[in-house]
């Protein structure tokens, strides 16, 4: 409380109670997210790379010891939370089957992030939950990747809304390469920020970590793509490949 | 040293009953020696091993150099167990009051028998008989009589040895131990192989060696079991033996006169059984690991769950759980009729406490305390199921590499390791949508037709577009296809599959396979 009267610009009532308890953020959501990860707000994430956004959203966070809960996202690949740099000893996945609301609010008891599908955060659950959020101090982070509500509506919807934009892949090409890098533009729209605040970054951001051991498929196909490769070698290749 | 006069008063007399090689007698028997192993170390040997230089505690290798024709048999305690159960009940038709300690080792308070036979000699007598007419005459049998469990134990390992019976007088333990290896006390379960070894390399050997030590400098040096050998060692051993005839843990129960209507109150009796049984656990230095909880209504309706808390459970977490089972009981629809008469807390599994080692910080931190305990909750609330922890597998493809595991299978505080390379998987970045079950997709040509992956791996044509949902999106990169041959010795499990990576108009990028000639989906990084 003490720190609200300190600032001069007080923004909200819930930036008033929650002053000074932001979480932390990546350098690349820093730019876009000035007052950091705040608790208690919604941020959804929209478009055609909500998951990474969002994983990228919390990385920081958790890695330095929030939990982080995966709820009604059974799709959600701990590979890729790993290889967000997310530990993934603070990682529980939650089903919450026919009632909703209970185990939703059993689970703002307990973690500091939680991640939930458009559909789980709509209507009167909707209202209830972040109500609920709000009195418990949790970020809410809503995945719209199929589009259901829409850009304009993913503003309202929440506090913030994080939008993908501009996405390029790096490595791939017509039959050559493959997939090493995404990099894409991310807007951040607020409430009260009318006008977006972007950040050009590259989600997932370390790839360097395994990156020294290319492994016999992909080098493989990098000698495929090279030259123009004799029948008996391919023969060759496919028994090696045998497991 | 402590044995004497006064302290010993508190130290109960105990018979301890040993059975010699019982492992070896719960296998059927064969010809030639027969060692029976636990953890890589000899527990039993049958007589002609033993002649051969087996000793208990030895490891394997060394053992099956000693008696290299040796059949090696792993202990197996259920039929240990069952074996023993006839010599246990027909102690029990004499003496009621008896505790296993283990298969083939039993002991009993000698306080009331001694004076219901008249004469500790008459007990021994008794026992001997009533169990020679179970194993036969020709089997050896030990039993010793001392100061406390350990003290009894060790005579009756002496006893089984001679053939003779030992009964150590009343405060004469440490002076009749005082030559005796330190080995025995591993033997009788009361010290750990290492901390034996340990000892010995140290220079102490005997019994009377490590009695002769001060009780800090042990303390210091070795910690709690290390203490607790010193006890045995000193002749101080003020376990009480448990009454109750197979198990030596606690429970508490309540019974309500008037059957209670809400769940408030029988919450509150279970904190007093609660810290009742933490408090009696702690005399011990133990810590309750595992426990059970039952309650009752008055309709015979029943409610009984196993907890398991590997950091072990203070009476709050011991209360928090039995809210959370009578909660997600009594809110299940047409399971309770009629008011809880029986509240039941039972202890079944124990550890020394060694407490619980914080973090740097001032944690095992607060948001870790409250994760756990809303992961016991979500457990009640949508099943084990319901709440999923995530653990490397290793495999090659992206379903395989990770898997969610129910949270109540995977203790605590368990690590994630980082998974080891395998090599013929699709390197990084991992697709972050693994769909959980399989999505047809098409992949086409320019011309419409659907592509594929000859036997050589190469694709027939160029994709163009890729069909999911019955939407058609434009490829605008692609890259591969990386064939991948898993388990062909394997008639059920075997794979044939190549991969595909397309990164389509709208920026979003998957992993395609095709597996019999059709695509799916394998990933999408979204």
């Amino acid at each position: 409380m003490s720190l609200a009267f300190e600032s001069p610009h007080l923004q909200s009532a819930a930036l008033l109670t929650q002053a000074g308890s932001a979480l932390p953020l990546s350098e690349a959501y820093a730019e876009i997210l000035p007052h950091g990860l705040l608790r208690g707000q919604v941020v959804v994430c929209h478009g055609v790379a909500a998951y990474s956004i969002a994983l990228g959203l919390v990385e920081r966070a958790v890695t330095v010891g929030s939990w982080l809960a995966v709820v009604d996202l059974e799709q959600v690949s701990p590979e890729a939370i790993a290889e967000f740099g997310i530990p993934l000893h603070r990682v529980i996945g939650v089903t919450t089957g026919d009632d909703p609301a209970n185990v939703l609010s059993a689970v703002f008891d307990g973690f500091d992030v939680v991640l939930i599908p458009a559909h789980r955060y709509r209507g009167a659950l909707a209202r209830r939950i972040s109500q609920r959020i709000r009195a418990k101090g949790v970020t809410l982070i809503v995945i719209d990747d199929v589009d259901e509500v829409g850009v304009r509506d993913a503003v309202s919807l929440g506090d913030v809304a994080l939008v993908g934009s501009d996405v390029h892949w790096e490595g791939i090409g017509w039959g050559v390469g493959r997939l090493l890098a995404r990099h894409l533009t991310v807007s951040a729209t607020g409430r009260r920020s009318p006008r977006p605040l972007r950040s050009e970054m590259q989600l997932p951001a370390a790839v360097d970590v395994r990156v020294g051991h290319i492994n016999d498929a992909v080098s493989d196909v990098d000698d495929d793509v090279v030259g123009a490769t004799v029948d008996d070698d391919e023969e060759y290749r496919w028994r090696l490949r045998v497991v | 040293m402590a044995a004497s006069g006064g302290v010993t008063s508190s130290v109960p007399r105990v018979l301890t009953l040993w059975c010699p090689e019982w492992p070896v007698r719960a296998v059927a028997p064969i010809d030639g020696p027969l060692i029976v192993f636990d953890q890589h170390r000899v527990v039993a040997a049958c007589a002609i091993a033993r002649e051969a230089g087996v000793r208990t505690g030895d490891r394997k290798r060394v053992a099956l150099r000693t008696c290299p024709n040796a059949t090696v048999v792993p202990r197996d305690y259920v039929a240990e167990v069952q074996s023993f159960e006839r010599v246990v009940s027909a102690v029990v038709d004499i003496i009621p009051l008896v505790e296993l300690l283990e298969p083939g080792s039993l002991c009993l308070d000698m306080r009331g028998p001694t004076r219901y036979f008249e004469g500790e000699q008459f007990v021994v007598d008794h026992v001997r008989s009533v169990v020679a007419t179970q194993l036969g005459e020709e089997i050896p049998i030990g039993i010793g009589v001392a100061d406390g469990r350990a003290a009894s134990a060790i005579a009756a390992r002496r006893s089984g040895v001679t053939g003779h019976q030992v009964i150590v007088e009343s405060g004469r333990t440490a002076a009749a131990f005082t030559t005796m290896s330190l080995r025995w006390f591993y033997a009788i379960g009361e010290m750990s192989i290492d901390l034996v070894e340990l000892f010995e390399r140290l220079g102490i050997n005997t019994v009377g060696d490590l009695a002769a030590l001060d009780q800090r400098d042990v303390l210091g040096r070795f910690g709690l079991p290390g203490v607790r050998a010193y006890r045995v060692a000193t002749g101080v051993d003020e376990r009480p033996l448990s009454s109750i005839i197979p198990s030596q843990l606690p429970e508490r129960e309540r019974r309500f006169d008037e059957p209670l209507l809400t769940v408030t109150p029988v919450v509150f009796t279970a904190r007093e059984l609660a810290s009742e049984l933490v408090h009696e656990l702690s005399i011990e230095g133990l810590v309750c690991t595992r426990m059970t909880v039952t309650a009752e209504t008055e309709h015979s309706e029943r409610s009984e769950r196993h907890w398991y808390r590997s950091e072990g459970f203070t009476a709050a977490a011991i209360v928090d759980r039995v809210r959370w089972q009578l909660d997600s009981w009594v809110n299940e629809p047409s399971s309770v009729s009629a008011g809880v008469i029986v509240i039941r807390i039972s202890i079944t599994s124990v550890r020394p406490d060694d407490g619980v080692q914080h973090g740097f910080w001032g944690g095992a931190s607060e948001a870790d305390g409250r994760a756990s305990r809303a992961v016991a909750r979500l457990a009640t609330l949508c099943g084990p199921e319901g709440v999923r922890v995530p653990l490397p597998i290793g495999g090659r493809l992206p379903e395989d590499r990770y898997r969610w595991f129910p949270a109540t299978v995977v203790d605590g505080d368990h690590h994630v390791d980082v998974l080891a390379p395998w090599p013929g998987s699709v390197v990084q970045p991992a697709p972050v949508i693994v769909p959980t079950s399989e999505v047809r997709i098409e992949v086409v040509n320019d011309r419409g037709e659907s592509v594929g992956v000859s036997g050589r791996g190469e694709m027939t044509s160029d994709p163009v577009c890729v069909v999911i949902d019955g939407r058609s999106h434009r490829v605008v990169a692609w890259a591969g296809p990386w064939p991948l041959i898993e388990r062909w010795w394997d008639e059920r499990r075997r794979r044939r599959l190549a991969r595909l990576q397309v990164v389509l108009e709208d920026g979003s990028a998957h992993l395609l396979a095709v597996e019999h000639q059709r695509w799916h989906l394998m990933g999408t990084h979204g």
